[in-house]
């Protein structure tokens, strides 16, 4: 058997009981469909405050309450379209039957005025009847009616003191002027036009309105009118215009219509019950019905009006005239009954949609002979609710949409869904696949992707999720029944099939939208989930996917941080590779999903892979909810972080050491030892765990290095900071694995490493960063190092100057000036010099220089003390000296030694014992230039002298103690 | 086969009261020792340590307290030296340190008690403060009270072991990492020289940690079925069921229900295949 040989109801029986309107339908069919609505809310009910929620034999209870000599008494029933208010209303007229309260109801379906008028006739004695005959907007034509308005409009307001009364001075002139202006005119000619052909079709608004606030505002925009209030000006013009149109339509005293009404009735002991399903039937009289009736004294009313959601909110400063006509109103309500939720769900609905449904299906059973043979198997299967099922039923109700907004009206379930699928000779799934985006929101698949599409899609409707076993099942006589091959595969318990899950049910039913994204919001995200994993589709909504992608594997890690993982260090300064990272913590690539992926810029990279189907979706949960969904597989999400974060750190980390031509530890290192090697001389790239003082590079003299030093001194913080971020464990702790790997590998290779860093390439962009505060690009600091590194390997000691090698020659000639004096100390020292023997030549010295009758300087006689004070091993520092001075004669063409030899230079220079044979060699120099006066002979007694020749004596002994002079 | 040697000159301080401790610190100090035996404290001090006289000296003493407490050190003539070397053979420190742990008695062994009572308890996944409560409710008499402080400590070592793996320091997961267990299934093989599942957790049990939710069946905790459950999956190990074999229950990493296997093999090298696949 196939479904069509269970297809066994009549189309017209569908059609006679699930129409439109609840007033379309006898009284017999509407009896036998309707559902008791138990769950209307109550905004307010002064007779029952203390109801949230009353039932429709509540609400006719508190109309019958009213006497027959009661003022007006109002009830406001609010809802969306289809939401059950005409239910309502034709539940209470049917049942308004007390012999004192007479229903008048005027319902939806009374499109035009002059059936109102009839229908309000009714109630009239015929004698009080109007005579003159209500004329039908349709049968004028649109430009006679906007004539006809216009030069009535204009008449009332060449009444010039109640017109300024009306609109105030300073307005009235200006209305006038739009009375008269073409767009105007022209509008009122486009609304009656558009009213007459929607009063055609069933399908759109009835209501007649000849100008909305907007066409207000557009006409006064367009005339280049402007007024000081227009929404008071709209007010009242709005009520002109009704005038006009009651006197062109020979409408006559409305009002006076509904006030005999109530006389009358109230004469016979009897009370009118007033039951306007839709305020906006009443058309332009709505706002001089609204005057009469929220007048409570005027009349012996009870009044239920329905107004659709929204309407309210928009309208009503309009429609009661009033200063806070909200305010006002709800003084004057005796309640305001809600039938539907915001969110669009309809309240009585929300646990019933399955018994509306089988009411309406019994009906319609019931009509069709043929299906008495529907058996109790199929029953049983389909829930008693055939074709359809539970589960079905409630995917569907949970998923309608109206205008792409959630609306769960029992209108949209039976006149949209269920009438359809009826009417349809395919099965319902298939149906209601066809109005997935119209009247149901698409919802995705929740079997494994293994079978075929077309059980998926059934079983997406039909199934019934578990979220314990997490698994689907189908009744096994479901997809027999209506003909859908079941796949091989299949498992089967007892009459149910069991089929694998795709995804927990964690969105199914939910209305929880305090927290991103609704629940219609959601089913779009997933399907569109789906189609990209699937197919490769754009995914316009991949922002919800992504933040899940971002926030697992910022749970585990940071894929844009590069450092030694073990290390804690808080003055660790790790490199950072920022470029995207704005309002994100990292950039991420979605395969195939409409992101760029530029060469250079990198980003965590997600494949397009459907066998990472769960996993992507408890990923994209995560970014919906902030949270996994209960049964993700969440050693395998945190698994797959820690494997994104490592692969995006080693293409970072790629990126750089093909760029630089060595590890980034290696260069870190490195860059560390030239500043040490800058700062003290260290010509050895061990023990560097100690950070170097920047004071100690700016004791040497920076001319040397005609400021080549300077970029690298400038970024000695950061690479201190990154040389912990490498080699600490904690700032007091070094990695002693990774540092001495790293130390013994740049010892055996020093100058290596130099010529490397020469030719490091520096084209990193600018995205990589050193440090979180002041930021350095990592690209400039790579720089530093390579010029400092391309200056240095030019340096060299004692060689003959070669002038090709631009730039150096003032570092040369610097070097020249010590190299010469050391030379020069050199030259003066021998072995075996004591101190004594200083001391004796000081006061030998002094000697001489009183013979030529010049001073002794202070300066002189300090040096000469300061070797005495300091207590040093003569021969040990006159060593010291010598093997500088060996490397000025020998030549050093190492930069590492050459920059060590400049220390040294420096350190030995303010040796004590090197500062007296300089002051010694100042002095001799002195005495040998002395100017002696131009006397005869004078020249050669003082050469004769004995001081003289002590002091030539002396220096004899000095030549013989440091040997060479000059 | 070499006796476990226990520190006859062990501090007494608790293990859990070394709060400022991480794994990457006795590591270091570890494998210093270990490398330069017999070495002073002043060769450590010099080489693993910067800033003479600041927290450097004194952590380093922390540290070998600490590896003293569990049998790893000792100090004998004013030098340090490894002990129970060739007891682990050569696994990392990591699996080491948790051996000598589970070597601890009294309230030392308070490390690999809670690791015991996670896998009792079934958990996978708890906040810090919930793992104290978990841990009060077991009303075991260790004589000291859990604070935030030594759970921290502990939660450190833990992760840096790779036996669990931290979320952050309130939020835990008991997740085994798949390098850590990878060696821990290479160490049983190398040791015990079997390939069954059964000999594989009566092997954890006895010398790492409990391992087990329930004996009857053996249920491993979930924790770690989920890794490896995963490992299987994705081929790094291979999980088989022998009809002859002693089935061993393994909880879905999904949530609800188990798989059973007696048999595993190892079909990846290093740990460093595992970070590739997911």
């Amino acid at each position: 058997m196939s479904y069509s040989d269970y297809r066994c109801w009549k189309t017209d029986a569908v059609d006679k009981y699930i129409k439109t309107e609840s007033r379309q339908k006898s009284r017999e069919i509407f009896e036998r469909t309707h559902l008791p609505i138990d769950r209307i809310k109550a905004d307010f009910c002064k007779p029952l405050p203390d109801e949230d929620y009353i039932s429709e034999e509540q609400f006719l209870d508190l109309i019958l309450a009213s006497e027959p000599e009661n003022d007006n008494r109002i009830f406001l029933i609010v809802g969306e379209t289809g939401s059950g208010k005409s239910e309502v209303c034709q539940w209470l007229e049917y049942n308004i039957d007390d012999d004192v309260h007479i229903p008048i109801h005027i319902s939806r379906s009374t499109t035009s005025i002059s059936k109102i008028s009839s229908e309000l006739d009714k109630h009239l004695d015929e004698g009080s009847t109007s005579e003159a005959e209500v004329k039908e907007i349709t049968e004028i034509d649109s430009e006679s009616l906007a004539k006809l308005t216009t030069a009535l409009l204009e008449t009332r307001s060449e009444v010039k003191d109640v017109f300024s009364s009306k609109f105030g001075e300073l307005e009235a002139e200006t209305v006038r002027e739009l009375y008269s202006s073409e767009v105007f005119f022209d509008k009122l000619v486009q609304k009656a036009h558009r009213y007459q052909q929607n009063v055609k079709s069933e399908e759109r608004e009835h209501e007649l309105d000849l100008l909305t606030f907007e066409d207000f505002e557009d006409v006064c925009a367009d005339a280049g009118i402007d007024f000081g209030n227009p929404e008071e000006v709209y007010s009242v013009l709005k009520r002109e215009i009704n005038e006009g149109l009651k006197e062109n339509l020979h409408i006559g005293d409305f009002v006076e219509k509904l006030r005999r009404i109530s006389e009358e009735y109230s004469q016979e002991g009897k009370r009118p019950v007033l039951i306007l399903e839709d305020l906006t039937t009443f058309q332009f009289l709505k706002e001089d019905f609204m005057d009469y009736i929220f007048d409570i004294s005027s009349g012996h009313y009870d009044v239920v009006i329905g107004w659709t959601t929204g309407f309210e909110s928009s309208n009503i400063d309009h429609i009661v005239q009033a200063d806070d006509a909200y305010s006002y109103m709800q003084e004057r309500l005796q309640a305001r009954f809600e039938m539907s939720a915001e969110s669009g769900t309809t309240y009585f609905l929300e646990d019933r949609y399955a018994d509306l449904t089988r009411k309406y299906l019994e009906a319609v059973f019931e009509e069709s002979p043929e299906c008495e043979l529907i058996d109790r198997r199929v029953e049983a299967a389909f829930d008693g609710l055939f074709p359809f099922n539970g589960p079905m039923l409630n995917r569907i109700y949970n998923n309608l949409i109206e205008g792409g907004v959630p609306k769960q009206t029992p209108r949209l379930l039976l006149d949209f869904v269920v009438n359809p699928c009826l009417k349809s000779r395919h099965v319902p799934s298939r149906t209601v696949e066809g109005l997935e985006e119209q009247v149901v929101d698409t919802i995705p698949p929740v079997i494994d992707r293994q079978y075929p599409d077309e059980f998926r899609n059934f079983a997406k409707w039909y199934g019934n999720y578990s979220s314990e076993t997490n698994e689907v099942r189908i009744h096994a006589e479901i997809p027999e029944i209506l003909g859908v091959p079941v796949p091989d595969d299949v498992e089967q318990e007892g009459d149910e099939l069991i089929l694998g899950r795709s995804h927990s049910p964690l969105f199914e039913g939910s209305d929880d939208s305090s927290n991103g994204p609704d629940y219609n919001e959601i089913n779009d995200i997933i399907q569109e989930h789906e189609d990209w994993l699937d197919n490769g589709s754009d995914y316009p909504s991949r922002e919800e996917f992504r933040k899940g992608i971002i926030e697992a594997i910022s749970r585990v890690g940071d894929p844009i941080e590069l450092k030694n993982p073990r290390s804690i260090a808080e003055s660790a300064v790790p490199i950072r590779y920022t470029r995207g990272a704005d309002g994100q913590k990292f950039p991420v690539y979605i395969e195939d999903s409409g992101d760029d992926l530029q060469e250079g810029y990198y980003k965590v990279e997600i494949e397009r892979d459907v066998e990472n189907d769960d996993l992507y979706f408890s990923l994209l949960t995560l970014g919906i909810k902030g949270e996994l969904p209960k049964d993700s597989n969440r050693e395998q999400v945190r698994n797959w972080g820690r494997a994104k974060v490592a692969q995006h750190q080693k293409k970072l980390r790629s990126h750089i050491e093909e760029k630089i031509g060595m590890d980034i530890e290696e260069f870190v290192y490195f860059s560390k030892f030239l500043l040490k090697n800058l700062s003290n001389g260290s010509e050895s790239p061990t023990q560097l765990k100690d950070p170097v003082h920047i004071r100690q590079i700016d004791s040497v003299d920076a001319d040397l290095f005609q400021n080549r030093q300077e970029e690298l001194v400038r970024y000695s913080p950061q690479i201190e900071g990154m040389f912990r971020s490498f080699f600490f464990l904690k700032d007091s702790m070094v990695d002693y694995e990774k540092l001495s790997k790293v130390s013994s590998e740049i010892e055996e290779n020093r100058d290596d490493y130099l010529e490397k860093a020469k030719s490091m390439e520096i084209d990193l962009g600018k995205s990589f960063k050193v440090g979180s505060g002041n930021q350095a690009n990592l690209e400039d600091l790579i720089e530093a190092v390579r010029d400092y590194c391309e200056f240095i390997s030019k340096i060299h000691v004692g060689t003959e100057d070669n002038s090709s090698e631009t730039g150096l020659g003032d570092f040369r000639s610097e070097m020249g000036d010590i190299e010469k004096e050391l030379v020069k100390v050199d030259s003066r020292l021998s072995d075996g010099l004591e101190l004594e023997d200083i001391s004796d030549f000081e006061s030998r010295l002094k000697n001489s220089i009183q013979k030529i009758e010049e001073p002794w300087t202070n300066v002189w006689g300090e040096k000469f003390s300061a070797i005495e004070e300091a207590n040093i091993d003569l021969e040990e520092e006159k060593q010291r000296i010598q093997s500088v001075a060996e490397v000025v004669q020998e030549g050093e063409t190492n930069p590492f030694r050459a920059i060590g030899f400049i220390h040294k230079c420096k350190d030995v220079s303010s040796s004590p014992l090197y500062e007296v044979v300089i002051t010694v060699d100042r002095i001799v120099d002195k005495v040998l230039e002395t100017d002696l006066p131009d006397t005869p002979g004078i020249e050669d007694a003082i050469s004769t002298s004995e001081e003289i020749a002590d002091y030539e004596e002396t220096l004899e002994n000095l030549q013989t103690h440091v040997g060479g002079c000059k | 086969m070499t006796e476990y040697e226990v520190n006859q000159a062990k501090p007494e301080r608790l293990l859990l009261g070394y709060v400022t401790l991480r794994g990457p610190d006795l590591e270091q100090v570890y494998w210093y020792v270990k490398s330069n035996s017999p070495c002073s404290e002043s060769d450590i001090v010099d080489e693993l340590f910067v800033g003479a006289g600041s927290d450097g000296s004194s952590h380093h003493e922390e540290c070998l307290r600490f590896l003293s407490t569990v049998d790893m050190v000792q100090k004998t003539d004013e030098a340090y030296k490894v002990m129970n070397e060739e007891i682990c053979g050569d696994t990392s420190f990591g699996l080491k340190l948790l051996y000598h742990l589970k070597q601890q008695e009294a309230k030392q062994s308070s490390l690999t008690y809670i690791l015991d009572l996670i896998s009792k308890e079934n958990i996978s996944e708890t906040s810090q403060s919930d793992l104290i409560k978990t841990i009060e409710r077991d009303e075991s008499d260790y004589g000291f009270s859990w604070t935030d402080p030594k759970i921290k400590q502990w939660s450190y070592l833990m992760d840096y072991i790779g036996v669990i793996q931290m979320e952050s320091e309130r939020e835990l997961t008991f997740y085994p990492q798949r390098g850590f267990v990878l060696e821990l299934l290479q160490d049983h093989q190398n040791t015990v020289g079997e390939d069954d599942l059964a000999s594989l957790f009566e092997y954890i049990n006895e010398n790492y940690w409990f391992c087990l939710t329930q004996t009857t069946p053996p249920t491993v905790s979930v924790s770690l079925s989920s890794t490896l459950l995963n490992m299987n999956r994705t081929g790094a190990i291979n999980l088989r069921s022998l009809s002859d074999g002693n089935e061993i229950r393994l909880a879905k990493p999904e949530g609800e229900g188990y798989e059973n296997y007696t048999n595993y093999s190892i079909t990846v090298e290093d740990d460093s295949s595992l970070q590739e696949v997911v």
